[in-house]
């Protein structure tokens, strides 16, 4: 009798061990493809050539060292498309940034004829997806190229209009995040300002950015990835290496299959992670909320 | 009183007479003759300022105004109808110079990109392009509607100070409203507008025509409309079922459940693939599903004994092309998932335990029910995504192989109308595409804004003075 | 300066906010609206400050309408509930802050500062973030905020709220010393009794975003103008009988179930033949006594230096305050005396007084 019952107990101690394993298993399997994705990008940079998981050298065998694949650095094209990354990211982070503030301020905190209809409006644009707009936006570029001067910088072919155009198209959700970030602020410290004397404008630079700077850097965050990530709209709207970033110049690069290429494409890919995985490594906490809180998901 | 008016209306005096001189300095040829046009009568005979030029085959070179010149006549309208409301009204309100300020502006640049793309294609047809007079004289005539607008404004301003604290507001509003008419409202427009013309590369110098609703007729009869409708929903539904909503909810309910720390762990991880560079996601993921000796899967298989050892993604499109995009998007419906689950009183799981309830008992009697509506947002939300998206599958197999093995609606209508798949861009023709896709989107935003009651977040501002 | 509101009224849709509120404010005098929360008070205050436009009505500045007059050019200072003081900036960016937007030189800016951080006994803690200071010490430096650009008004709202007892009670008369040295109308809302009776001149007191009363604190305790100002004002609240006032033998009587009183012929004579009114007493007007009206001891509460206890007279309670060590306990049989000179009549439709 009593022994049964020890019995049952270190039965169910073991059970309860290997039950509570079972999510780690489960993670760890679920997250292998992941892992081994990153582990042949930085293993590939730094080899001759990789069968498999195993880098080797010429002759097949395990080993083939080498930093030969990092001779695109050389090249004055990828600093071109890497400054034209970078801009993009740029100009997203500010024109984003700025703009999202100053409209998320108003329709947060200011009572004006219109607020109603454009807070729905911006609610509908933050869940309507842009992608297919892209055929007419083309349409609307080339329309800005035709203006003299204006067309230079943000027409058809250009980095500004690659960038103007992704600044549009985030606008809503950027628009959106701040608003919640307006809308927990006090009213009374608003208040106390205007009888201070200060303007909405100078109420909105001085006291209220101020508050919302964690939220700020969030956006910031995301729009830095957003644009230095950036592949279609660049494809779509830029013609040749001048305008080209680095995700379209990657891409063009990768469409050749031969094995010393692949790990060529692996090193300009490690090139184009860096500045992601160092976000990924130092903001981690941010990363999860705004991805998980106001940012649209993907696909 | 009657000096209120006048200021008020001054505006129109300056706004109405430009409006009929920028017409007739498009359209009279009496008035183009007076100014001289040189270069466009001497080319086609007409006075339209912008255009293109073009070179038939038989070497005439021919000049074609472009439709924004035509633009100038809705600036016209515009004006007097807004003067005839204006006067019916006694009074100005906001609108009649925000009205015709915006008109003017647009007229403005409207001409001048049309001058602009008309003498580039002049450029590389080798004729040398001039401003006309015509053309100038409608710039000038756009410019003091603009400032007709702007006077109209101030008027409006004086009389009523309330009008200059709702300017103030839409002063932080203007950049913002302005960017969303230019790449959302308007290229909704010209989507609408391009599904009914011809428009393609193939003619884009040549006259190209309303075709009604051929574009539609054309996409409902393509031959290949039917198996690219089911690979949408096929490719929707399965990433929805498997990892959007399936992992997500897996993932969430596995780290949730597990120490803080590892559980913030494998979220991290999971989040990686979203934040990696689409095009450096795609090469990983190609590396893959190599040959051998390169393919990483293909050695696994060696290594458990596997003769079968193809180029996978020749052999699994589908397969792949829904983990490839899975695993993209499976992290956004596991951080709403966590965050929800998360914020679940302990209270109740202890309780439950205490009933003695089993862990799956627990997950489907009290976590499931809570998070039903983070569930369905997740679901709904991430349908309008996939529906739209295409990005990956570009990338990754380019609809192949072969014909439209993978091919979505949302690429066919990128690629007819943007890439030139068959040589040229039907522009129109993937229009027709995409605004379907555009009007599914459009209905489906609203329609789960006011399900998940997204206004109720909306506050009333708490100060009136602006 | 001089303040006038003239049937000053806000409304959000079907809510009211302030109901055409009437007053005309000294100059110099210092004036608090009490009500309890949600009474309009505070809406009534920044319908003043120039943060809400009052949905009709008007508000006057020494006779002339300051509607359309943005807060920032109305001179006036404003302490709030939650200080509201900007949390990114030093002690002395905030207390500058007023005098940087009207473009002081640095030098006079920097002796203002010094000069009324000095006053508020924080001049050395002007490098301080607000974060790193006590509740009292940040209310000070909202205090100096307002006072740093001299205004004509100043406007409180719940200052002291979130301040513990001991330092409510200091501030409480350091505000009011202040205003009566530097002479600023003022405007001070509470929701506090004792705050509006101890440091006004007059008192406002508001119901549903309507003007109940307004008058100096001992009138308003002596002769309420409403039931509810009655029973609002005063602590323990006033206790209320349904009576009918008869005169019988030349005596005016107050009758109710339980109770029959005598009252003086100039309070009576304005209650009789109505009906049904209603009596209020003062707690301290009812003592414990041998003869009277009898009850019995519903609840006894310690207050220390007094015992609350509440008696049951028929079908109303009545509350007094009684010597503590009596040993009285619920359910005992008490005799109550009451002293009817300053015995207040209500009507019980209208709810206004019928004495004054």
């Amino acid at each position: 009798m009593t022994t049964t019952t020890f019995e049952v107990e270190a039965k169910s101690g073991l059970w309860r061990k290997i039950v509570s394993a079972l999510p780690y298993v489960a993670l760890s399997i679920s997250i292998i493809p992941i892992l081994v994705g990153y582990y042949w990008v930085i293993i590939a940079t730094f080899s001759y050539r990789t069968e498999g998981l195993f880098p080797v050298d010429a002759n097949g065998n395990i080993g083939g060292f080498t930093l030969q694949n990092w001779q695109f650095l050389l090249d004055p094209q990828i600093w071109r498309v890497t400054l034209n990354s970078f801009l993009i990211a740029i100009g997203m982070v500010i024109g984003v940034g700025f703009l999202s503030t100053l409209t998320g301020y108003a329709l947060s905190r200011m009572n004006f004829r219109g607020r109603k209809g454009f807070l729905g409006l911006t609610l509908v644009l933050h869940a309507f997806r842009p992608e297919l707009l892209l055929i007419a936006i083309f349409q609307v570029l080339l329309f800005i190229a035709g203006i003299p001067l204006l067309g230079k910088v943000f027409g058809f072919n250009t980095v500004g209009g690659v960038a103007l155009v992704m600044v549009a198209l985030e606008l809503p959700l950027g628009i959106w995040l701040m608003k919640g970030f307006f809308d927990n602020l006090s009213w009374d410290m608003e208040r106390a300002a205007l009888i201070d004397g200060a303007s909405r404008f100078r109420v909105w630079w001085e006291i209220i950015l101020p508050q919302v700077k964690p939220g700020l850097a969030a956006l910031a965050i995301f729009n830095f990835i957003a644009g230095w990530n950036a592949y279609l709209i660049p494809f779509t709207f830029t013609i040749g290496a001048k305008v080209s970033n680095l995700s379209v110049y990657l891409n063009q690069f990768s469409g050749d299959t031969s094995p010393t290429g692949w790990n060529q494409v692996a090193a300009v890919g490690l090139f184009q992670l860096l500045p992601i995985l160092i976000f990924f490594i130092f903001t981690q906490e941010t990363l999860l909320s705004i991805y998980g809180g106001g940012a649209k998901g993907g696909t | 009183m009657s000096s209120k008016r006048f200021r008020g209306l001054a505006g129109y005096v300056l706004a109405a007479p430009a409006a009929v001189l920028a017409v007739a300095a498009f359209y009279l040829p009496w008035v183009s003759f007076i100014v001289n046009d040189k270069l466009f009568s001497t080319l086609t005979g007409r006075h339209i300022a912008a255009g293109t030029v073009i070179q038939k085959g038989s070497g005439e070179i021919v000049f074609r105004g472009s439709v924004m010149n035509h633009f100038i006549l809705v600036v016209a309208a515009v004006t007097f109808l807004s003067l005839i409301v204006a006067w019916q009204r006694r009074r100005l309100v906001l609108w009649d110079g925000l009205a015709l300020a915006i008109l003017g502006a647009m007229g403005f640049f409207g001409i001048l990109s049309g001058f602009g793309v008309a003498s580039r294609k002049a450029g590389i047809a080798g004729v040398d392009m001039e401003m006309t007079y015509g053309m100038a004289l409608a710039l000038l005539a756009s410019l003091l509607i603009f400032v007709a607008g702007v006077w109209n404004t101030v008027a409006v301003t004086r009389e009523d100070p309330s009008v200059k604290g709702t300017l103030g507001a839409w002063g932080f509003m203007a950049p913002t409203a302005f960017l969303v008419m230019v790449f959302f409202f308007i290229p909704a427009f010209i989507l609408f507008i391009l599904s009914l013309t011809d428009l393609s590369s193939s003619n884009f110098s040549e006259p190209w025509h309303f075709i009604g609703l051929e574009n539609y007729r054309r996409m409902f009869s393509d031959r290949f409309f039917p198996k690219i409708l089911g690979n949408t929903i096929r490719y929707v539904s399965l990433t929805l079922i498997f990892f959007n909503v399936g992992m997500a909810l897996v993932l969430a309910l596995l780290t949730s459940h597990i120490r803080r720390r590892a559980g913030f762990f494998f979220r991290m991880i999971w989040l990686l693939p979203r934040i990696t560079p689409s095009v450096v996601y795609i090469v990983m993921w190609r590396r893959m599903v190599q040959q051998p000796p390169y393919g990483i899967i293909n050695q696994v298989l060696g290594w458990l004994g596997v003769e079968h050892q193809p180029y996978w993604l020749n052999e699994q499109p589908w397969l792949f092309v829904i983990l490839v995009n899975g695993f993209v998007g499976a992290s956004f419906g596991m951080l709403i998932f966590s965050s929800a689950i998360e914020s679940i009183p302990k209270d109740l799981f202890v309780a439950a335990r205490v009933d003695g309830a089993s862990t799956w008992q627990i997950v489907r009697d009290i976590t499931l029910p809570l998070i039903k509506w983070p569930l369905l947002f997740v679901t709904s939300y991430q349908t309008l995504s996939l529906l739209v998206s295409f990005e990956y599958i570009l990338l990754l197999t380019n609809g192949g192989p072969g014909l439209f093995t993978t091919e979505v609606w949302a690429l066919t209508s990128y690629k007819r109308a943007l890439f030139t798949y068959f040589g040229t861009n039907q522009w129109g023709y993937g229009a027709a595409w995409g605004l379907v896709l555009v009007v599914i989107a459009i209905v489906a935003s609203v329609v789960y804004l006011r399900v998940f009651r997204f206004d109720e977040l909306v506050q009333e501002p708490k100060i009136d003075v602006l | 300066m001089k303040v006038e509101l003239v049937n000053l009224t806000k409304r959000w849709g079907d809510v009211v906010g302030a109901d055409g509120i009437n007053l005309t404010i000294e100059h110099g005098e210092f004036v608090a609206f009490l009500g309890p929360s949600g009474c309009g008070k505070t809406t009534t205050l920044l319908m003043v400050a120039g943060i809400y436009k009052p949905t009709a009505g008007e508000i006057l500045f020494d006779g002339k309408v300051v509607n359309a007059v943005p807060p920032k050019d109305r001179n006036i200072g404003m302490v709030f509930q939650s200080y509201a003081l900007y949390p990114h900036m030093t002690v002395f960016q905030n207390i500058s802050y007023p005098l940087k937007l009207k473009k002081v030189p640095k030098e006079e800016m920097q002796k203002r500062v010094q000069r009324v951080a000095d006053m508020m006994g924080i001049g050395h803690l002007l490098d301080r973030k607000p974060a790193q200071l006590s509740g009292g010490q940040q209310q000070r430096v909202a205090l100096g905020r307002a006072l740093v650009k001299e205004p004509q008004l100043l406007l409180f709202d719940e200052p002291l709220s979130n301040l513990d007892a001991r330092l409510r009670l200091s501030m409480r008369s350091e505000i009011k010393r202040l205003q009566i040295d530097l002479g600023i109308t003022s405007i001070y809302v509470t929701h506090d009794q004792v705050e509006a009776m101890t440091m006004a001149d007059r008192v406002a007191v508001m119901k549903d975003g309507k003007l109940q009363a307004f008058s100096p604190p001992d009138e308003l305790y002596e002769r309420p103008k409403t039931l509810f100002v009655a029973g609002f004002v005063g602590n323990p609240p006033m206790n209320f009988f349904d009576v009918e006032v008869v005169i019988e033998n030349g005596e005016y009587h107050a009758r109710g179930v339980g109770i029959d009183l005598v009252v003086p012929a100039e309070r009576g004579e304005k209650a009789v033949g109505r009906g049904k009114v209603i009596m209020g007493v003062r707690p301290e007007h009812v003592s414990l006594a041998d003869e009277g009206a009898s009850g019995v001891i519903n609840i006894v509460e310690p207050l220390g230096r007094d015992d609350l206890i509440d008696v049951r007279i028929g079908e109303t309670d009545v509350q007094l305050l009684v010597e503590p060590g009596l040993g009285l306990r619920i359910g005992d049989h008490v005799k109550l005396h009451f002293d009817t000179e300053n015995v207040q009549f209500f009507d019980p439709d209208t709810e206004k007084s019928l004495l004054w």
